[in-house]
């Protein structure tokens, strides 16, 4: 219902698993094979090499005083503000995509502009008076630019499912008879074992 | 479902599983620890002051010893970072199903809890078995719903009478998976049920 990018999500975290498992199967390696082992050392010592002649070729300029060293230091910390720039608007952007406008009416002499309340009080009101539910809860969200009713209701125990959403299925025409347009909309039926109106009774 | 047909079928699809976001969010947390240490570590090394844990330089050389540090050691960090990664990869592939059911209806997309339809079961299961509500318990996954019931003492359960109420009921919720019905009676019954 809401906005989460979820290909994203299953892709950072399939990137993540890879280079991970790839670390550690490296380490498996290096620890197992005796060859790798002395192929590691080799290799890594010609890098540490290499990386240290970059650095020493690369000084800071001295007006930047108190630091010293390489400038490629300053590139890598730009690289990682703005590797945790973006992995902090990636945690962020989760579960958005509400909205507050239910639908716009353009007419010839000025518009009129239906905010979502309009639905949820409604809806919420109308199905409070039902005895076969517990609690219900309606929020608009915007799915492919339009704005979409989710209509969250707990049930009874033991209450069928089919009633439960011929129940909202019913307030929801009526609402699209008061508003006059049709919103798509999601019911979300849960509930079940704890919700009982009381506790059983036993004779003796 | 005839207006908004496809949007429909994208809501349902996107309740129906995990958005996995706990474990994006949780690796994006850690990622986000790592990266600040490492920044730290560059940042004092350029002020000329001793690092938190250590040195660029440092970890330079701990990469390159790795072959010096005890083989058992390395191919333990080895092991639980394959298994850590194969983790990872079966969470990022899996389809992350949630435990509900999509209902046929014509004005929305309808969800439902598969708790919600074990409840509803059990109620007509205890109903048709003459059992009180307690006594029936119903477990439902994707394609099955199991019905056990826990006869009273010294008493026999009608099972085929059961198995129509049951079935009878599913049919009427209009699943759009529907439900194989089983129904397993305890071997031993219980006093007062």
């Amino acid at each position: 219902m809401n906005s989460t990018n979820r290909v994203l999500n299953r892709g950072f975290i399939f990137l993540v698993g890879l280079l991970i498992l790839v670390v550690g199967a490296t380490l498996t390696i290096v620890a197992a094979v005796p060859v790798v082992r002395e192929r590691w050392a080799a290799a890594t010592s010609a890098g540490v090499d290499t990386v240290t002649r970059w650095l020493q070729a690369t000084p800071m300029p001295d007006f930047v005083a108190p630091l010293t060293g390489s400038w490629l230091w300053l590139i890598a910390i730009a690289a990682g503000v703005s590797l945790i720039a973006a992995l902090a608007v990636f945690s962020l952007r989760q579960g958005h995509g509400h909205t507050g406008r239910l639908a716009s009416v353009n007419g010839n002499n000025g518009a009129v502009a239906i905010e979502t309340k309009v639905a949820e009080q409604a809806i919420q009101d109308a199905l409070a008076k039902r005895p076969e539910l517990v609690d219900s809860h309606v929020s608009t969200y915007l799915v492919r630019h339009r704005p979409t009713l989710k209509v969250a209701i707990t049930c009874r125990r033991g209450i069928s499912p089919r009633a439960a959403s011929n129940i909202v299925d019913e307030v929801l025409s009526s609402f699209d008879d008061l508003l006059g347009l049709r919103v798509p909309a999601l019911v979300q039926i849960s509930g079940g074992f704890r919700a009982r109106t009381s506790q059983g009774a036993r004779l003796h | 479902m005839s207006t908004y047909r496809s949007t429909y079928q994208r809501i349902s699809r996107r309740e129906l599983h995990s958005p996995r976001s706990v474990a994006a969010i949780t690796l994006a947390i850690l990622a986000i620890a790592c990266c600040m240490w490492l920044l730290a570590e560059i940042t004092l090394n350029l002020l000329g002051r001793p690092g938190l844990l250590a040195n660029p330089a440092d970890m330079a050389g701990a990469v390159a010893g790795i072959p010096s540090a005890p083989p058992v050691l390395v191919g333990g960090l080895g092991v639980v970072g394959v298994l850590v990664g194969v983790l990872l990869l079966v969470i990022a592939v899996t389809p992350g199903r949630r435990s509900r059911h999509v209902l046929k209806t014509q004005r929305a997309a309808t969800i439902v809890d598969n708790e919600v339809i074990a409840s509803s079961l059990a109620r007509e299961a205890a109903r048709a078995a003459g059992l009180a509500p307690d006594n029936a318990r119903v477990t439902v996954s994707p394609g099955r719903a199991t019905v056990h019931l826990t006869p009273a003492s010294g008493t026999e359960i009608d099972q085929q009478a059961v198995l129509a109420a049951v079935r009878h009921q599913i049919d009427t919720f209009g699943l759009l998976r529907s439900l194989r019905a089983i129904i397993t009676v305890a071997p031993n019954g219980k006093v007062g049920g």
